[in-house]
């Protein structure tokens, strides 16, 4: 009976033949960067086992090790040959690669700025390091994931690493409060998802996100587009695009600012991952449909995230709506579908990667040094703290696309993609939307450079005397000059990161076949 | 109609009406630990479904895990934050309800239309019956080795995260009660024991 | 070992999974106690299950890779269950209570 139980697993359709099944390996070195991320992740538990004090001294070079190392992997994985592993549930492609390394070096930042604001709200630092590591485990497993099982457990392992995190200040009800709305809306969207999920298995009889894609083809429309609905609603939901935006501002207010740091970038990422393996890899025959609704979606996402942004008091609040409005812009890139529209849509997220971090950096430090992260109090702050004031304003000014900074180029190539394409509304919402969000950066910049001391807030009138001495303040320090560094110059060098991208889109089978497919098409049309 | 297949057509209805009756119960009625206990019985239910559909093993960890961890858990919950409390009213509550009911039931016709007028690919491969539970081992540890191993590191970081944030702080409450016993009898004891080791 | 295809169609397990469903989905807008908006959470992930069983029995027979996807959404319930009854006593520490309507620190 056994016998014939094998034979007939292996002859089920979406597998390879038998004989090429027996020399399969599981090739589990496409892992080795998430194996090395694991290791940290294991023996910051083991050293927190120790005491409390121990792990202070141990979690964080565990943490840079294991993510440094899994950092120089995918450099080393880079423009390979794209292979798949673990018997198709996982694939290797440059574009899996570049996603990989922005939410690994996202970690690495948020872990660097982190420290000092644990230590003074009195969490325990191992379990934060380790739930963190586990969350960068989840997305990026979820930025390769090629079978509906994976994705389905990648997203789940991000997301509820995720509530664990917003929820980690436990003393504060803000952050509890947070983390409970995040955790019921987001087990709500994974259920949605886990529908539509159903019933791509119940179209196509299989997991496997091409042997979905390939029964698709031929599948009623009613049950694809509802499918394809649902599965639009968790991907909104990851990324925080309007209408699905609603938990974005609450968690990003509520939750300790590294996780929010984390979670603008690193989740987010992942999240437009998912995006493209879903939509472009499993769904490209309703190409027309998704793109209709990620159009509208992404109109949404810029005027309103932009627009509400204008009225915040609170910082984090206000960097809450742009990620919003910034999702909107790399969704331009999502929409176009060429070969550039890819690339922009890389590059920007690796651009911002560099300048929203940056930004947090310095409003962490400017809440450690204040415990305020209200506009106002930001007020005369460049006579007390020019590194601040400069960090923000060059972040901020990156984030609203002035040159000569890396966001300005990341979204000259995202709007040229994008007129290249003749996605005309998009672009112009994009560029009149880009203004609004100009206006509310320049007027922080404004509040903490033009005020006379006289006219400093009372916060800033009591600073501090600027120390760089205590525990996790050097780590901090590092971490602004480097996302300052890169957000400066990277401007200037955007030429190899143009190439880095276009090479990103080469190097993805399903990007390959999209082109293809689209240019098929325009053939025939 | 043989006597096996009338029996199943009778559990299934008596299934599923307790399926959908329960679930009703468990949104609508205003004892939350009826609602609890309700649940249960879903639970139990939807495990008896899975024995129609010929998958004893999913039945099975269906009553482990749903009846036996999720349901208690919940049960553990409501009895550690029940405190009767008196909600303050809402104006426009039964409106709400019943629009959001409009739209529910919208959104059953749409799924319900969705699902008959599908041809699925039925009949399928006839089930495997019995050596399912063999088969789902064999895809645990071929196809779906990722997610399986990722599912433990999973479940690490929920157990760990859920023990950081529900534990009280240990050295508030070493605190704590060190400040509610009077300050004189700690001080004998330790004085006794230093006094003990000295002369030793 | 009888077949059950023959009696029940596939559509009357989509049925009843759809109506769960929907159940979840009404409890889920409408509860006012934290811990029955899990419940509806669970009545959902319930739904789905039944209909990833269905189509594996009916569809998938041979393979039943829906019988394995079950198996992984129940463990995934689980924890997320746990994490969020964990959050639910963190939040009910600082605040008291578990009506959803008095969470508004933060603005929806």
């Amino acid at each position: 009976m056994p016998h014939t139980g094998n034979l007939l697993f292996l002859a089920n359709q979406s597998m390879p033949v038998p004989e090429d099944l027996l020399n399969l390996s599981l090739n589990a070195k496409a892992i080795l960067p998430e194996g090395f991320v694991l290791l940290a992740l294991i023996g910051t538990l083991l050293v927190d086992l120790a005491g409390e004090r121990t792990a202070k001294r141990w979690s964080p070079p565990l943490c840079y090790a294991g993510l440094g190392s899994a950092l120089l992997v995918l450099s080393f994985q880079w423009n390979g040959i794209p292979e798949s592993a673990f018997l198709g549930a996982f694939i290797v492609d440059n574009f899996s690669i570049a996603f990989r390394g922005v939410v690994a070096l996202s970690t690495l930042i948020s872990l660097l700025i982190s420290w000092r604001y644990a230590d003074q709200s009195g969490s325990p630092i191992g379990e934060y390091a380790a739930i963190l590591l586990a969350a960068t485990l989840g997305a990026m497993l979820l930025c390769g994931s090629t079978d509906l099982i994976s994705v389905f457990i990648s997203l789940e392992t991000l997301s509820v690493a995720s509530y664990l995190l917003a929820g980690y200040l436990k003393r504060d009800a803000k952050s509890s409060e947070a983390a409970l709305k995040y955790l019921l809306v987001g087990s709500a969207a994974a259920a949605v998802f886990l529908y539509g999920a159903s019933l791509l298995y119940g179209i196509s009889g299989s997991t496997s996100l091409e042997s979905i894609g390939i029964a698709l083809q031929v599948s009623p429309k009613p049950l694809a587009a509802l499918a394809l609905v649902f599965i639009l609603a968790t991907v909104a939901f990851k990324i925080a695009a309007v209408p699905f935006h609603q938990w974005t501002p609450d968690v990003y207010e509520g939750s300790p600012t590294p996780v929010v740091a984390f979670l603008s970038v690193g989740s987010k990422a992942a999240g437009f991952a998912l995006a493209v393996r879903l939509l472009v890899g499993c769904f490209s025959v309703f190409d027309v449909q998704w793109k209709l609704l990620f159009t509208v979606l992404a109109v949404l996402s810029m005027t309103l995230g932009n627009v509400v942004a204008l009225a915040q008091t609170s910082m984090k609040r206000m960097l809450a709506y742009s990620s919003i409005g910034q999702a909107g812009f790399v969704m331009i890139g999502l929409v176009c579908g060429t070969e550039e529209g890819y690339a922009a849509m890389i590059l920007y997220m690796a651009a911002y990667l560099f300048m929203n971090l940056g930004a947090f950096a310095c409003i962490i430090l400017f809440s450690l040094r204040t415990g305020s992260d209200k506009i106002a109090d930001y007020a005369g702050l460049y006579q007390k703290d020019p590194l601040i004031t400069l960090g923000l304003s060059l972040c901020l000014l990156s984030l609203g696309g002035i040159p000569p900074m890396i966001g300005f180029f990341g979204k000259i190539y995202l709007f040229f993609a994008g007129w290249a394409d003749g996605q005309y509304l998009l672009v112009i919402v994009g560029l009149v939307t880009s203004v609004v969000s100009i206006y509310y950066y320049i007027s922080v910049i404004k509040m903490m450079v033009v005020k006379e001391p006289q006219e400093a807030s009372e916060l800033v009138k009591a600073y501090p005397l600027i120390q760089w001495n205590s525990v996790g303040m050097p780590t901090l320090r590092f971490a602004l000059l480097t996302c300052l560094f890169a957000t400066a110059i990277g401007g200037v060098l955007s030429n190899p990161l143009f190439k880095w991208a276009n090479n990103a889109v080469a190097g993805t089978p399903i990007f390959q076949e999209a082109l293809a497919f689209a240019s098929n098409q325009g053939s025939l049309g | 109609m043989t006597i096996s297949t009338s029996t199943e057509l009778i559990c299934f209805l008596i299934l599923s009406s307790v399926i959908v009756s329960g679930a009703l119960g468990v949104v609508l009625i205003e004892n939350i630990v009826y609602s609890a206990f309700l649940l249960g019985g879903v639970f139990m239910s939807v495990a008896g479904l899975y024995l129609l559909l010929n998958a004893s093993f999913v039945a099975a960890a269906q009553v482990l895990v749903y009846v036996g961890a999720v349901n208690v858990l919940i049960l553990f919950a409501i009895m550690l934050v029940n405190k009767q409390e008196e909600l303050k009213p809402i104006k426009g509550l039964k409106i709400r309800r019943f629009f959001s009911g409009c739209v529910c039931a919208g959104l059953l016709a749409l799924l319900f239309r969705v699902d008959i007028t599908t041809n699925w690919a039925t009949p399928g491969p006839k089930a495997i019956g019995e050596i399912a539970t063999e088969r789902i081992g064999e895809h645990l540890f071929t196809d779906y080795l990722l997610p399986f191993e990722l599912a433990s590191v999973l479940l690490l970081m929920a157990m760990i995260g859920a023990i950081v944030l529900a534990r009280r702080d240990v050295i508030s409450i070493e605190l704590e009660s060190k400040d509610s016993i009077p300050q004189n009898i700690i001080k004998n004891s330790t004085d006794n024991v230093l006094l003990d080791q000295s002369s030793d | 070992m009888f077949n059950s295809q023959d009696l029940i169609p596939l559509n009357a397990y989509l049925l009843i999974a759809s109506i769960l469903f929907c159940i979840g989905v009404w409890g889920l807008i409408n509860s006012r106690n934290a811990v029955r908006v899990l419940m509806s959470i669970e009545l959902m992930l319930n739904g789905v299950n039944i209909n990833l069983m269905a189509f594996s029995s009916y569809i998938d027979g041979n393979i039943i890779r829906g019988q394995v996807f079950t198996v992984f959404v129940i463990t995934v319930a689980a924890a997320e269950a746990a994490v969020g009854l964990a959050i639910l006593l963190s939040l009910y520490r600082n605040r008291t209570t578990v009506d959803m309507e008095s969470f508004n620190l933060l603005k929806w």
